[in-house]
């Protein structure tokens, strides 16, 4: 034990002394490993939370680079930031009309709340975006624009974080807690890249979505052949590809103005004020960024056949800008817009050609037979007054093509075409049946009176003298008029009746009034 | 003031016996009030719609919800795995309930998830009580649980807390079975929606500390973890608990046992997943799934240290509810094993902490306790709620 003595201070010797030195040493000792667990404890604890930096970082990437299309890519995602912030709440926002931050997705605020409570008008969100960095709101209850849906599960700190692209600020991550705790500074450079990536990706996954649209509509467009279908059909779905609230397609006239065909979102009156004296696209784009000033507008030239014929735009009210992505899809409508027209007009030429007379445009012999059924099955239908049918064959006609030749023939038929057609009303039908063989088909009343007063214009028009090949020649012609007696007549017994008619007149009455039969 | 709930248990062989005799004793203590919603746990292999006949025998056409276990509790009495069923019968005070289920678990279990939430929100008087609670019960062998507990996120939100547990079969792990109403039903979840005129709290904790440094989940495929910092999950996780080629095999499953993984949460928390003993080629088999490059750190902890959370949670769960009436607690079946004989220590201790308020609940293949983000299914972990 003198070893111990030896050890202690002078002063305190004596009984005891040894074990009170000895109780120093394991006091400081124990103070020491203290401070060492401390320290440990604290080293520990900062290797945990940068690893869980990076952890985070790294699990976010994962998330976002999982596939998928849009839903699930922000399903996944804000789930993902909910969990690694402890966030209740969490959402992307993006800029709708005017000022207002609508949500592009959310997590944690259930079906029963109408994500249109969520939008933000101002604020908290509306500064993030407006000085593209983070905001970090402590006290939730202060912001006046905090959303009501928000306000009712009763977050109480946020950050909102700008996300930005090669196009700037282009939406608002946002994550909400309802327990005071603030979201911690070294939190923000994690959420700041994430936030980056994240809007990449959701960007990304909107325009594989658009181009998906786009491919579906192409496939869906092409359905229609009709000019006005093709134009009718385009402008909503466009509009709903682009988030426009109108979208409308002017097209270049032959009066040097251009107005607009089709339109959704415009009534009748707003879409007449986009009419110019525009004899090309590019003039009429130019006064159409006149009128839609306050507005975003887009536009691409719609090209037929290599030549423009018109324009295909789109409007946003309020001041949220288009961007390059949706020109983009704008330009790849127009060109399918352009192509389809193509198509249409290639289809009407076609169908023209098959059912209408090439030298005079009246319907053919095919088309008048079917238009001829068609009213006799409305007339056996009791759908319709019985109608009448006036068979036409020029007199001595054969003369002309002789002597003056098929050319000049050719222009009398034309001629004698426009004078019938001029004998008629617009619901009436007039055909060529082939040669100089024309027939017209009276819709309505069909009494003798009113048929003899049709009759009596159709001679006093061919009357006049024909001027062709530098001469006039005067031509009569033989009309032989029937109206069905019952309903069941059939057209080649109408036709028949009609064709003896006419060449019983010509026989019997020559420059007289037609006969009337009744064909049974 | 409302009546404490009533709770019984029976150990009778004959299953509609056992029922009426549980459900007899559970009703007897509401004093004459009506039950409003009964809760049951029972074993597995007997006649299971001859039990839920017996329970209605008594109950009535009361809500009912249960499902398999793997034992349970109720009233601080304890019933080993496979023996028994137990019975809480709650009154109605000024909560009302409504009870749902939905089917396709294992195929669907976003889609039943979301179901079973709107279905038990659907059938619940909620005027005048804005405070939601979901009591979720689940087919135990439906695979990733986390993604029943989404689709009821996503149907419900962050605001309406989650408590509950998945279905146990006497660890056989064969087929476990969830209770709606008089029906038995397979592959399906059951839920009640707690309508209360304040915020019920949900609480959880499991008594598990660190140890070691954290490592990344490098590789993992649903329930097999394969990679840990890019080197085999096996190798580095049995590296760090020293388990060598020629450790005896009861030893090696005592030490994974005791060795739960833990997934770092932001709050500094951890998040438990539990390692299955049985040797698996294709890497670590967990109970769940863990997330693809989530920091997780191997958890360790003595039977005092597991035991410790009991009377705690049960307390905070209970703080400034002198209403209460019931509490409802769900412990893993993986804590059971731990605990070993130690196991009616924890069930002491739960109900210690409730004094009068009976303890109810059972031993589960996973427990619910979701509060504020979407994550909120828990292994070799306590969940509660005080009703």
């Amino acid at each position: 034990m003198s070893g111990v003595g030896s050890t202690a201070p002078p002063e305190s010797g004596g009984p005891g002394s040894a074990g009170v030195g000895a109780g120093s040493e394991v006091d400081r000792l124990r103070e020491e490993c203290a401070e060492l667990r401390s320290r440990l404890a604290a080293a520990e604890r900062a290797t945990r939370e940068a690893f869980q930096g990076t952890a985070r970082l790294t699990r976010m990437l994962t998330v976002l680079s999982e596939p998928g299309g849009l839903e699930r890519l922000l399903d996944r995602s804000l789930a993902c930031l909910s969990e690694l912030f402890d966030a209740e709440v969490t959402c992307l926002l993006a800029p709708s009309d005017g000022r207002r931050l609508e949500p592009v997705g959310i997590c944690g605020l259930g079906d029963e709340v109408d994500p249109a409570d969520v939008g933000w008008s101002g604020g908290a969100a509306a500064a993030a975006l407006a000085s593209g960095g983070p905001v970090r709101v402590d006290d939730l209850s202060l912001d006046p624009a905090l959303p009501p849906a928000l306000a009712g599960i009763g977050v109480r700190t946020g950050i909102l974080v700008p996300a930005r692209t090669d196009d700037g600020a282009t939406g608002v991550l946002a994550l909400f807690r309802c327990r005071a705790e603030p979201f911690a500074s070294s939190e923000l450079p994690i959420l700041v890249a994430i936030a980056h990536r994240t809007q990449v990706a959701v960007e990304q996954a909107q325009r594989t979505r658009q181009i998906e649209s786009l491919t579906r509509l192409s496939a869906e467009f092409g359905e229609h052949l009709e000019v006005a279908r093709v134009l009718e059909s385009r402008v909503e779905p466009v509009a709903g590809l682009l988030a426009a609230g109108a979208c409308l397609i002017a097209v270049v006239g032959d009066d040097g103005s251009t107005a607009v065909r089709a339109s959704w979102g415009l009534d009748a009156e707003a879409a007449e004020a986009w009419r110019f004296a525009a004899p090309d696209p590019a003039s009429w784009e130019a006064a159409a960024r006149e009128l839609a000033r306050g507005e975003a507008l887009l536009t691409a030239p719609v090209v037929e056949s290599g030549r423009a014929i018109g324009s295909l735009g789109v409007l946003r009210s309020g001041e949220l800008p288009f961007r390059a992505r949706d020109a983009h899809v704008l330009k790849l409508c127009a060109v399918g817009l352009g192509r389809s027209l193509a198509n249409a007009h290639l289809h009407e030429a076609i169908r023209r050609t098959a059912h209408h007379d090439e030298l005079t445009g009246l319907p053919n012999r095919r088309l008048l037979l079917r238009l001829v059924e068609e009213e006799l099955d409305r007339f056996a239908r009791a759908a319709v007054d019985r109608p009448t049918l006036i068979f036409v064959d020029l007199d001595g006609f054969k003369e002309v093509n002789d002597t003056l030749g098929h050319q000049a023939g050719d222009a009398v038929l034309v001629e004698v075409a426009e004078r019938l057609e001029s004998c008629i009303r617009s619901d009436d039908v007039l055909g060529r049946l082939g040669g100089d063989e024309f027939v017209l088909v009276l819709r309505g009343p069909a009494d003798a009176g009113g048929v003899e007063a049709v009759s009596s214009r159709i001679a006093a028009a061919l009357r006049d003298p024909f001027r062709v090949g530098g001469g006039e020649f005067l031509l009569t012609a033989s009309f032989g008029v029937v109206a069905p007696a019952e309903p069941g007549v059939s057209t080649e017994s109408l036709l028949r009746e009609a064709d003896a008619a006419m060449y019983r007149m010509k026989a019997e009455r020559p420059e007289r009034a037609p006969l009337f039969v009744d064909a049974a | 003031m409302t009546a404490k709930a009533g709770c019984g248990t029976s150990a009778r062989r004959e299953p509609r016996r056992a029922g009426a005799e549980a459900a007899s004793e559970a009703v007897a203590a509401l004093g004459g009030e009506e039950p409003a919603l009964v809760l049951l746990f029972a074993r597995t292999g007997w006649d299971l719609d001859e039990l839920l006949a017996g329970v209605r025998e008594a109950t009535g056409d009361a809500p009912l919800l249960g499902c398999t276990s793997s034992g349970h509790f109720a009233g601080g009495a304890y019933q080993e795995p496979a023996s028994g069923v137990a019975v809480l019968v709650l009154p109605q005070g000024d909560r009302r309930f409504g009870v749902a289920c939905a089917r396709g678990a294992r195929d669907r279990p976003e889609e039943a998830g979301a179901e079973v939430a709107r279905l038990a929100r659907a059938a619940a008087d909620r005027d005048g009580r804005p405070s939601g609670t979901l009591l979720l019960l689940t087919d135990g062998l439906a695979g990733d649980q986390e993604r029943i507990l989404r689709g009821v996120h996503r149907a419900l939100g962050s605001g309406v807390p989650v408590v509950g547990a998945a279905a146990s079969d006497d660890r056989a792990q064969a087929q476990t079975l969830v209770f709606c109403g008089g029906e038995v039903v397979a592959d399906a979840c059951v839920a009640a929606w707690i309508a209360s005129p304040e915020p019920l709290r949900v609480v959880t904790g499991h008594g598990w500390t660190p140890t070691g440094a954290p490592l990344l989940v490098t590789a993992t495929a649903g329930p097999v973890l394969h990679e840990l910092d890019g080197r085999p999950a096996r190798d580095a996780y049995y590296e760090l608990l020293g388990i060598h080629a020629g450790m005896p095999e009861v030893e090696r499953a005592a030490l994974v046992n005791g060795h739960p993984l833990g997934i770092l949460q932001p709050d500094g928390s951890w998040v438990i997943r539990h390692v299955r003993a049985r040797v698996d080629a294709a890497g670590l088999r967990l109970f769940a799934p863990v997330p693809l490059n989530a920091a997780v750190q191997v958890m360790t902890g003595g039977l005092d240290d597991l035991l410790a959370v009991c009377g705690p949670l049960v307390s905070d769960s209970l703080a400034g509810r002198s209403d209460a009436t019931a509490v409802l607690a769900f412990s893993c079946l993986a804590r059971h094993s731990i605990l070993g004989p130690r196991v009616v220590e924890e069930v002491d201790a739960l109900q210690a902490a409730a004094g009068d308020v009976p303890v109810v609940g059972f031993y589960t293949y996973g427990e619910f306790a979701r509060t504020s983000s979407v994550v909120g299914f828990h292994n070799a972990s306590i969940s509660a709620v005080a009703l």
